[in-house]
C-alpha cells in the first residue's frame, strides 16, 4: 500500500527504497500516513508531484518532521519579511531549511544586511538561493570583499551579488581567470569593472563567452583595439547567444551591399547598431534608397553611421521638402538630412522674401547671423 | 507602452526602441509621459519627441532628473533652441551636463567664442 501510493505520485522504485531506508525507525503504515499528511499540506501550496519528490528526496528527513512544525517554520519566514511565495520556494529549492533554527536563520539575514544588502534584496536572494542561510558565511563574505578590494564600488558589487548571488559560492580563483581574460584581450581594471557590473553574468558563464565574439569579429576583419572598444561602448555584445546576433547583423549588411571595409567603419564609430534590429536597419536603408541612389546612400552611411539612429519618417519629412524647394542636389549629404526642419522652412522664407540665393541655407547658425544679421530666435519668430 | 501608442509611436516602431533598450517595458505610463512633457516644455515638437526617442531609446528610461539636468545645463551655456539642436542632434542627450560643460570649456580654451560653440555643439553629432 505504502509503495502503490508512492508510486502513483511518481517516485521510481528505487526512490522508494531510499525513502524507507532513510526512515527505517518508522513503520510502513506511519511512514505512510507521514508522507500523506505532508503530501495533503503540500498540495494547498501548489506544491506538484515532482516538486513534492524532490523535496523529500533532498531531504527525507521531512517525513519525520510534523506538520506543525512545517507551518511554524514558514510562520517563523513570513516574520522575517518573506511572503507565502517566498517560504514554499524555499521550502521547494532548499527543504533543509526545516532543519535550520530560527535564531540561525535571523542571525544569518543579519550578516547579509551588515554587509550593505537591503531588506528587500536579501529577501531576493535568499528566496532563490538559499542555501545561503547555511553555508560558510566567512567565505560568502570573502568573495564579496574580493570584488570591493579589487576596486568596484560597494553599490556596485551590492548589485552584482543581488543579481548574481550564485558568486557567493563561486571560487575566487574562477572570477580571477575571468578577470584575466579580459586583460588578455587588452581590458583594463576600469573596463573590467564597468562591463562586469553591467553583465554580471560574465562570472559564471564559461569563458568562451568572451572569446568567441572576440575571436568572430577579429576574423571578419576588425582590429584588436576596435574590438575592445565597441565591446566598451556596448558590453551587451558579450551576452549569452549574441554571437548569432553579431553575425545575422554583420551578414545582413553584406547583403546590403556593403563591403567588409565599410561594415567594420560603420559600426567601429556606431557600435550601437549592433543593438538595431535587422528590420529596423533594412526599413531604414532601404526607405532611403526610395530618394538615394545605393551608392550614395553606402556612401552616407559610411560617413555618417549614425544616421541609422534617426527617425526614417524625419530624414524623409527633410528629403520631401528639399524636393519641394529644389535642393535635392543637397540630399547626399549627411548634415543636410539632420538640419532641423523648421530652421530650413524659416531660413527658405527669409531668404526667398528678401530675394537672397539659397546657397547658404545650411550656413550654422553663427555664420547665418554674420553674413544676414539675423538671430536663429527671430527667424523661427519670422520677425523679418 | 499604452502612453506611447497614445503619443503616436507605431507598432514597428515601439519595437525598435525595445530591440535597443529593452527596459522600456518595465517603466510606467506615469514615467513616460514625464520625459515627454520634459521634452513639450522646451518647445519639442512630437516629430522631435519621437526623433529623440528613437536614436536614443535609453533616454526613455534614464533618470528624469539627469536629463533634467542636461537642459537646463545647455540653456545655462547659451543654447536658446534646444528643440532644434535635439531634433538635429539628438545623441547630445547622451551626454551628462558635467561632459557638456567640459566640452563647452575645452572650446572655450581653443578660442571659440560662445556662439561658434554653440553652433559646434548644435552641428556637429558628438557621440
Amino acid at each position: 500500500m505504502f509503495e502503490d501510493y508512492l508510486l502513483d505520485i511518481g517516485y521510481s522504485k528505487e526512490q522508494i527504497n531510499i525513502i524507507r531506508n532513510f526512515n527505517a525507525s518508522l513503520g510502513a503504515s506511519t511512514l505512510l500516513y507521514n508522507i500523506k499528511n505532508l503530501y495533503s499540506f503540500l498540495k494547498q501550496y501548489n506544491i506538484n508531484n515532482n516538486e513534492f519528490i524532490n523535496i523529500t528526496m533532498t531531504n527525507p528527513s521531512i517525513i519525520l518532521e510534523s506538520i506543525d512544525n512545517i507551518k511554524l517554520k514558514l510562520y517563523e519566514l513570513s516574520t522575517f519579511g518573506f511572503n507565502k511565495l517566498d517560504s514554499i520556494n524555499i521550502l521547494k529549492t532548499y527543504p533543509y531549511i526545516i532543519d535550520i533554527s530560527t535564531d540561525k536563520i535571523k542571525n544569518r539575514l543579519n550578516k547579509f544586511i551588515d554587509l550593505g544588502f537591503s531588506k528587500e534584496n536579501i529577501i531576493y536572494i535568499i528566496s532563490n538561493n538559499a542555501y545561503l542561510l547555511r553555508g560558510d558565511f566567512s567565505s560568502y563574505k570573502r568573495r564579496f570583499d574580493f570584488f570591493i578590494d579589487y576596486g568596484y564600488s560597494k553599490k556596485n558589487t551590492l548589485r552584482i551579488f543581488t543579481s548574481k548571488p550564485l558568486l557567493f559560492d563561486c571560487n575566487i580563483t574562477i572570477i580571477k581567470n575571468k578577470m584575466n581574460d579580459f586583460k588578455s584581450i587588452g581590458f583594463n581594471d576600469s573596463d573590467i569593472i564597468k562591463i562586469t557590473s553591467l553583465i554580471p553574468n560574465l562570472f559564471i558563464t564559461s569563458s568562451n563567452i568572451i572569446t568567441d565574439k572576440y575571436n568572430y569579429l577579429l576574423n571578419f576583419g576588425y582590429m584588436d583595439i576596435d574590438i575592445v572598444q565597441i565591446i566598451k561602448k556596448i558590453p551587451i555584445v558579450l551576452k549569452d547567444n549574441y554571437l548569432e546576433t553579431i553575425n545575422n547583423k554583420l551578414d545582413n549588411f553584406i547583403k546590403l551591399g556593403f563591403s567588409k571595409e565599410e561594415i567594420i567603419i560603420i559600426t567601429c564609430n556606431n557600435p550601437y547598431i549592433f543593438l538595431y534590429s535587422i528590420d529596423n536597419i533594412n526599413n531604414k536603408f532601404n526607405g532611403l534608397l526610395e530618394y538615394i541612389n545605393k551608392d550614395d546612400l553606402i556612401k552616407i552611411c559610411v560617413n555618417f553611421p549614425l544616421i541609422f539612429g534617426y527617425s526614417l519618417s524625419n530624414i524623409i519629412d527633410k528629403i520631401n521638402y528639399y524636393n519641394k524647394i529644389k535642393l535635392n542636389d543637397y540630399i547626399n549629404n549627411p548634415r543636410v538630412l539632420i538640419f532641423p526642419l523648421e530652421l530650413i522652412k524659416a531660413r527658405y522664407f527669409y531668404l526667398t522674401k528678401n530675394n537672397h540665393k539659397l546657397d547658404n541655407i545650411f550656413l550654422e547658425d553663427y555664420k547665418f547671423y554674420k553674413k544676414y544679421k539675423i538671430k536663429t530666435t527671430k527667424l523661427l519668430d519670422g520677425d523679418f | 507602452m499604452d502612453s506611447l501608442i497614445r503619443f503616436g509611436f507605431t507598432i514597428e516602431e515601439i519595437n525598435i526602441l525595445m530591440d535597443t533598450n529593452l527596459d522600456i517595458s518595465l517603466i510606467s505610463d506615469n514615467e513616460v509621459n514625464d520625459i515627454i512633457k520634459l521634452f513639450k516644455d522646451n518647445n519639442c515638437s512630437n516629430d522631435t519627441i519621437k526623433n529623440i526617442f528613437i536614436c536614443n531609446p535609453f533616454i526613455i528610461t534614464n533618470n528624469i532628473t539627469d536629463t533634467s539636468k542636461i537642459i537646463d545645463k545647455l540653456k545655462e551655456l547659451g543654447f536658446k533652441n534646444i528643440n532644434l539642436l535635439f531634433d538635429s542632434n539628438p545623441y547630445i542627450l547622451n551626454m551628462s551636463d558635467k561632459l557638456i560643460e567640459k566640452l563647452y570649456n575645452k572650446k572655450k580654451e581653443e578660442g571659440l567664442n560662445k556662439d561658434e560653440i554653440i553652433d559646434f555643439i548644435s552641428y556637429n553629432v558628438i557621440f
